[in-house]
């Protein structure tokens, strides 16, 4: 039985995983490079044919790794099938497309969590809307799972806002990741000056951080809630008190990885992977 | 009482539904006026609240509100005063916010949520599965093998009425008979109405898949001879030759939903 890990060459957290000698070693863990696919990768009902010249049938596959997160290059058209794969046929996908699709919309997120009992910034949307000056010390973001841009409001000087967009109350600079992989939680603390700490270059500093059991609970309550077999939840950390950001379903943790030691979220995706 | 919302791109359906609803219509709205005029705020102190503004009217009280809606795949046709490249963030903008309403209106008529959202959703492999597993006759079909014989489609999302353009991908069994369209609305798990109406089994394995599928209103594609064969479903009223006033009864029983609510 075999695994697929499903996504692009240029994937780092791809070449990352296929990097690690666990995944090295196992010749039952095969990469579909999407951009391959009606090329010398092929896909009907029956299975694949692959570039080596093997035919792998549907009912061969254990688990995916599915890291299909952008449109491939060539969209051939019986790429979809794929997708109803993942979704409905295969036993065990990290993660379903149709779970992933639950980071499409923030305010369905935020909506979501509430209903969960969850607690987050003050959170407002607006559109076709002049911002009244209120939201100074607020942060805006995107509300859908594109153009992930994070700003302070004070610093843009637009006032009037067209399309939908997230104004968030801004809880400060401590930035709390949560990695669940199955049952299995990794937590680490961010401290950056950027509000957005992707784009910290210089002055960002990672160590683990020990996340209350309670906390570990709602994680994996609204994981599990989602269908997300593999999560990275952000939090912000204000005065003891932990505020939901968001949860990304197809995580790129390698950044988060190389701060830890030893290569934790990858040997739980394996043994997820292998094991399931 | 106003208590529904349409949401609508001047389609002959949402005009005659606005005719049968009548004044308890809380707001009506096409895709250019939503995304270009209409003052959208959301805040969830203490709870959840939406608020619309236009032209000095307010609508806050979402959480009561039935939404018939259409526009959700229609964005692309309203964002002429947006860059060309702007275009696909603009739109998934409002579609993610339309996911957030949805969530929160009272009911919303072929609901949209993330999980629906999914390519899989309405693909013929899915359909066929759940066809099946209702105790419908279905089609043997095989995806990226060609078939003599069979219907080929060059869409996953097969329509019996379109002409494949390019290569196909799909080819499905082409079983005896001829085209049946079924138009339908459910009402909850165990009420739906047909026009035309058909055997009270096929009827049942129908309404078991709409309600798998959570949608209230669209059309099915059987081939009829000896049994029907289910061919697929489309969550909207997508082939022409409805009559005025089947649209008019469809529009009736979408009413009634509103006024029963949906279980």
């Amino acid at each position: 039985m075999y695994t697929l890990v499903i996504g692009i060459k240029s994937d780092p957290v791809l070449q990352y995983f296929f990097n690690h000698q666990l995944i090295q070693k196992d010749k039952r863990v095969l990469f579909i490079n999407t951009d391959r696919i009606g090329e010398d990768i092929h896909i009907n009902t029956e299975g694949w044919s692959l570039p080596c010249g093997g035919f792998l049938p549907h009912d061969h596959v254990l688990s995916v790794y599915n890291r299909m997160l952008c449109k491939p290059v060539s969209s051939h058209k019986i790429l979809p099938y794929l997708y109803w794969l993942l979704d409905d046929f295969y036993p065990a996908v990290i993660n379903r497309p149709k779970d992933t699709l639950t980071n499409f919309s923030k305010v369905w997120q935020l909506s979501f969590a509430q209903s969960l009992g969850v607690k987050f910034p003050q959170t407002a949307v607006y559109a076709n809307a002049h911002l009244r000056g209120g939201e100074g010390n607020c942060v805006f973001k995107s509300i859908s799972s594109i153009r992930s841009v994070v700003g302070l409001v004070k610093e843009n000087n637009q006032k009037v806002v067209h399309e939908p967009v997230v104004i968030q109350e801004d809880k400060g600079r401590q930035n709390i990741r949560v990695h669940m992989i199955g049952d299995r939680c990794y937590a680490q603390r961010i401290q950056s000056k950027n509000v957005d700490y992707r784009y910290d270059q210089d002055d960002i500093y990672v160590r683990d951080h020990l996340f209350p059991e309670h906390m570990v609970r709602q994680v994996k309550h609204i994981s599990n809630q989602m269908g997300l077999v593999f999560s990275g939840v952000d939090y912000m950390y204000d005065n003891g008190q932990y505020y939901f950001l968001e949860i990304n379903p197809s995580p790129g943790y390698v950044f988060f990885e190389k701060c830890m030691k030893g290569s934790p979220i990858t040997h739980s995706l394996y043994e997820f992977l292998r094991k399931t | 009482m106003k208590d529904w919302v349409i949401l609508h791109t001047h389609s002959d359906f949402s005009k005659q539904l606005m005719q049968v609803l009548g004044s308890s219509v809380a707001w009506c709205q096409d895709a250019y006026g939503l995304v270009n005029y209409t003052e959208v705020s959301v805040s969830f102190k203490n709870q959840e609240r939406h608020q619309w503004v236009l032209d000095g009217k307010i609508i806050s009280d979402f959480q009561d509100k039935i939404i018939y809606q259409e526009v959700f795949y229609k964005f692309d046709k309203v964002l002429g005063c947006f860059y060309p490249e702007d275009h696909e963030y603009v739109r998934y903008s409002w579609q993610a916010y339309l996911i957030g309403l949805f969530s929160h209106a009272r009911i919303v008529i072929n609901a949209i949520n993330p999980q629906n959202l999914s390519v899989s959703q309405y693909q013929f492999p899915r359909l066929h599965v759940l066809g099946y597993k209702a105790g419908l006759a279905v089609p043997d079909y095989k995806v990226g093998m060609l078939c003599e014989g069979d219907i080929i489609s060059d869409s996953l999302w097969f329509y019996p009425f379109s002409r494949p353009v390019g290569d196909g991908v799909l080819s499905i069994e082409n079983r005896p008979g001829s085209w049946v369209v079924v138009r339908f609305v459910r009402y909850d798990r165990g009420f739906m109405v047909c026009w035309p109406d058909m055997p009270i089994r096929v009827k049942n394995s129908l309404r078991s898949v709409v309600s798998t599928l959570n949608i209230q209103v669209g059309e099915a594609y059987f081939r009829v001879r000896d049994d029907w064969v289910f061919y697929g479903v489309y969550p909207q009223l997508k082939t022409p030759g409805c009559t005025e006033a089947q649209l008019k009864d469809i529009a009736e029983c979408i009413r009634d939903i509103g006024r029963g609510g949906i279980q």
